[in-house]
């Protein structure tokens, strides 16, 4: 299928590479499929909404930020990505944060509501982590992670 | 906006589904306790308000922003990268060699 984009022009993906998201983005509860393309250079990549051709977020591995980074996730959450409610952990869920670049100068990050996504059911969700006391703008610097900075 | 007035112990139902419970009241300050189902998200108006803002700005991002970025990110030639597996040249082919990000997290509930 080819999808138009504001930013890359108009790209063929394959209809496996879409990504569910049940419920969208906080904002956008209408922008349900996505898909993943990787920036010409770094560790950031590109979530790009295939219902809106100027709807994508920059997503990061939350690690690269801050090292000891954790999600947790509710039994809605895990319904909504298709797993079990009690199932562990699982070697096909992959966690990102959105970064704001808005000012280049300045990136941030989400902490508070990162993406997670099934990759064996291609869902996604956006979770707000509750109680977290996490930031919706933690800023990204070299030396930013606690593992780095020791 | 409707408006109702209830004492604590009683609750306001929102179609089939959804109650409201007026749990306490103290100066300035009510719980509430609702009963809804599993699907629908609940938030604190000012969490939930300042996660839209940010995901609708976060949206508009630019590739030449982010190009920016990680510009500024990636070390001087002479500083040794800290990760082996990351190593933080400007120049790495998009071949899709970028380290997975689902290394480390458990769920903690």
């Amino acid at each position: 299928m080819n999808v138009e984009t504001a930013r890359f022009g108009t790209l063929t993906i394959r209809p496996e590479d879409l990504l569910m998201f049940p419920q969208g983005m906080l904002g956008f509860p209408e922008m349900q499929r996505f898909f993943i393309l990787d920036h010409t250079a770094g560790p950031f990549r590109w979530l790009q909404s295939a219902d809106d051709p100027d709807v994508a977020f920059v997503i990061i591995d939350p690690t690269c930020v801050v090292s000891d980074y954790a999600v947790r996730l509710n039994r809605q959450d895990l319904e909504q990505l298709g797993l079990d409610a009690d199932s562990e952990w699982s070697e096909d869920m992959v966690v990102a944060v959105i970064a704001n670049v808005t000012n280049p100068h300045a990136p941030t990050v989400n902490l508070l509501a990162p993406i997670c996504i099934c990759a064996n059911s291609r869902r996604g969700i956006q979770s707000v982590q509750h109680h977290s006391g996490l930031s919706a703008r933690h800023p990204i610097g070299r030396t930013t992670s606690k593992r780095q900075a020791a | 906006m409707l408006t109702l007035t209830r004492k604590i112990g009683e609750s306001i139902r929102i179609g089939d589904e959804i109650q409201i419970v007026v749990k306490e009241i103290r100066k300035n300050q009510v719980r509430i306790g609702i009963i809804a189902p599993r699907e629908i998200k609940i938030y604190r108006e000012e969490v939930y308000q300042n996660i839209v803002a940010e995901n609708r700005e976060a949206a508009m991002a630019n590739p030449e922003a982010l190009d920016v970025v990680v510009s500024d990110l990636a070390p001087p030639d002479s500083d040794a990268p800290e990760e082996p597996e990351r190593t933080p040249t400007t120049t790495r082919p998009s071949n899709g060699d970028q380290p997975h990000p689902d290394k480390g997290k458990k769920p903690r509930g």
